[in-house]
């Protein structure tokens, strides 16, 4: 037995001693925890703390937010929260999308072999540190379109994660693996179909979901500086009018998106590798 | 039995069998920032086709790297490794191994990873591998991820990836040495009705004494720093072999001779610093 059991089983002992509040159910505290962020909220517009008493209170941000779902202009005269959300999804979609499909395989590339490593990594190395966001003026004159440049900019977000997590995921490799796929009869291509692959996409899913939270910040940015329709673009321009109804609401909804896709890939994640499950 | 090997192999000179390893003036340096560490110093070594040699050493004493340079996973700094009159220059499917640490592919089920060596020279046989897990005492086990089951079963599951590439020789790094004691023993059994079976060529390291001398035609006692060979001591005790001889005064008496050489050799080197 090492000591942390040891001192483990003392705690145990010791703690059952002590008087505890019983455990409920897990979403009981969950709830009370949003609860608790919601009356925070409406406690600072009601005390009108600073410039809150220009934000909504929770109760009235509920209500527009079912109004814009059922399909109300998202600003007054302006389009609904579905046309600025397909143009914000394309760009994020498109930009992900590229990203996963160049930075996946240049990994692979890159941390199975040599010449990669040395001839493309060091340019990627001096690009990294750019943040995605300073990447808006050139991209604005490089691409001409705006859409170009928006999903370019999402692209670099999203790129450098998954990039690094890949190139990381195929150089930890254990060596005994590769000299049981070689003692095997295997070839080298064996060893990348059979252990470098497999054993490299938890690294990349991690990768992803990284790089799929900053593709949510680089569009949003991206969009408040140069877009024409997106959530970002309408959220910033409510703010310019001091629609500040729009404003939570288009926070509200860029949350939600970045919410539900990294859970996708979470769950894609998980269904890719059925093993990881099982180890106890 | 394996006397009998000894002497077909001796007089036909060659290929009755496949699977002789020599060693030849075998040393293995590694130098990792200028230090000039030899794990293993000036090795000869002959083993017959289908023998079963233990490699018996304290840790450190480079019994690893010996086998690693059998595989082909290790290149020797000078000497050379023959399989069959060839020089060894790399891994090959002839010469199958166990690693210490299980060493199945984790994203891979029992029946992939059993099919693999097949399946990447383009042999596979449908049903191999449902036949070696049942002639292993773990059938049903082949959709079953490696981590689902228990490490004996495991080893059991990665000796039937090897022998489903059907090696003229069995690489084994400290197979069970991670097992429980009665594992052990059950394991130990096992490899030795699948050996005396079809008798392949069989590099065992171990640093269990009994263990070594229970299993081997001959035991190759290694001792540390540099790595040599102390001792290359005949097991004399009749085979089919089971736990039973483990009793017999002859074993006993062979284990006290090499835990003595052991033991000197340990107290020169603690005298010797």
């Amino acid at each position: 037995m090492s000591i942390s059991d040891s001192v483990g089983e003392k705690w145990l002992g010791v703690s059952q001693q002590l008087p505890s509040l019983p455990a409920l159910p897990r979403p009981v505290y969950k709830g009370a925890s949003i609860l608790l962020f919601l009356g925070a909220w409406w406690l600072f517009v009601a005390i009108e703390f600073l410039g809150f008493r220009l934000i909504p209170t929770p109760v009235e941000t509920i209500r527009a937010l079912v109004e814009s779902i059922q399909g109300a202009p998202l600003t007054s005269g302006g389009q609904s929260l579905y046309t600025h959300s397909y143009y914000t999804i394309m760009r994020v979609g498109l930009g992900i999308g590229l990203g996963i499909c160049t930075a996946i395989p240049l990994g692979l590339l890159i941390g199975w072999s040599n010449v990669f490593d040395r001839y493309l990594l060091p340019a990627f190395e001096v690009l990294r540190p750019i943040p995605p966001v300073a990447w808006v003026p050139i991209a604005l004159i490089g691409f001409t379109s705006e859409l170009m440049s928006i999903v370019w900019v999402v692209f670099v977000g999203v790129f450098f994660p998954i990039l690094i997590n890949t190139i990381d995921g195929v150089k930890d490799i254990e060596t005994d693996y590769v000299r049981a796929i070689y003692s095997l009869g295997g070839s080298r291509i064996d060893l990348f179909r059979h252990v470098i692959v497999p054993s490299a996409i938890s690294s990349m899913v991690t990768g992803t979901v990284i790089g799929i939270g900053i593709g949510w910040i680089a569009v949003v940015a991206a969009e408040m500086i140069s877009g024409n329709y997106g959530v970002g673009y309408a959220t910033y321009q409510a703010y310019r009018v001091m629609d500040t109804q729009t404003v939570v609401i288009g926070i509200i909804i860029l949350g939600a998106y970045g919410a539900l896709s990294s859970a996708f890939v979470s769950l894609l994640g998980r269904r890719l590798t059925p093993w990881e499950r099982l180890e106890s | 039995m394996t006397g009998q090997q000894h002497e077909t192999t001796e007089e036909t000179g060659s290929t009755a069998q496949q699977g002789s390893v020599l060693l030849d003036e075998v040393t293995k340096v590694y130098d990792p920032d200028g230090e000039h560490v030899v794990a293993v110093d000036d090795v000869d070594l002959r083993i017959d086709a289908g023998e079963f040699i233990t490699v018996l050493g304290p840790s450190g004493c480079g019994k690893s790297t010996l086998m690693n340079c059998i595989a082909g996973f290790l290149e020797p700094t000078s000497g050379h490794v023959y399989v069959d009159g060839d020089r060894v220059e790399g891994p090959s499917e002839r010469r199958g191994v166990v690693f210490q640490a299980n060493r199945l592919l984790p994203w891979k089920t029992i029946e992939e990873n059993v099919n693999l060596g097949p399946k990447m020279r383009g042999e596979l046989v449908e049903g191999r591998a449902s036949e070696l897990l049942a002639e292993m005492g773990i059938e049903g086990t082949e959709d079953q991820y490696p981590t689902e089951l228990s490490g004996g079963m495991q080893q059991r599951a990665e000796i039937a990836r090897l022998l489903a590439n059907d090696p003229d020789i069995m690489l084994m790094d400290e197979p069970f040495s991670a097992l429980d004691a009665l594992t052990k023993e059950i394991m130990q059994e096992m490899l030795l009705e699948i050996w005396e079976k079809d008798n392949r060529t069989v590099v065992f390291i171990t640093h269990d004494v009994s263990e070594a001398i229970f299993l081997a035609d001959r035991v190759v006692v290694m001792s540390a720093a540099p790595g040599e060979v102390k001792a290359d001591i005949e097991v004399d005790i009749p085979r089919p072999r089971n736990l039973d001889v483990t009793t017999t005064d002859r074993f006993k008496e062979l284990e006290r001779e090499v835990l003595e050489l052991i033991h000197s050799e340990a107290r020169e080197a603690m005298g010797g610093a």
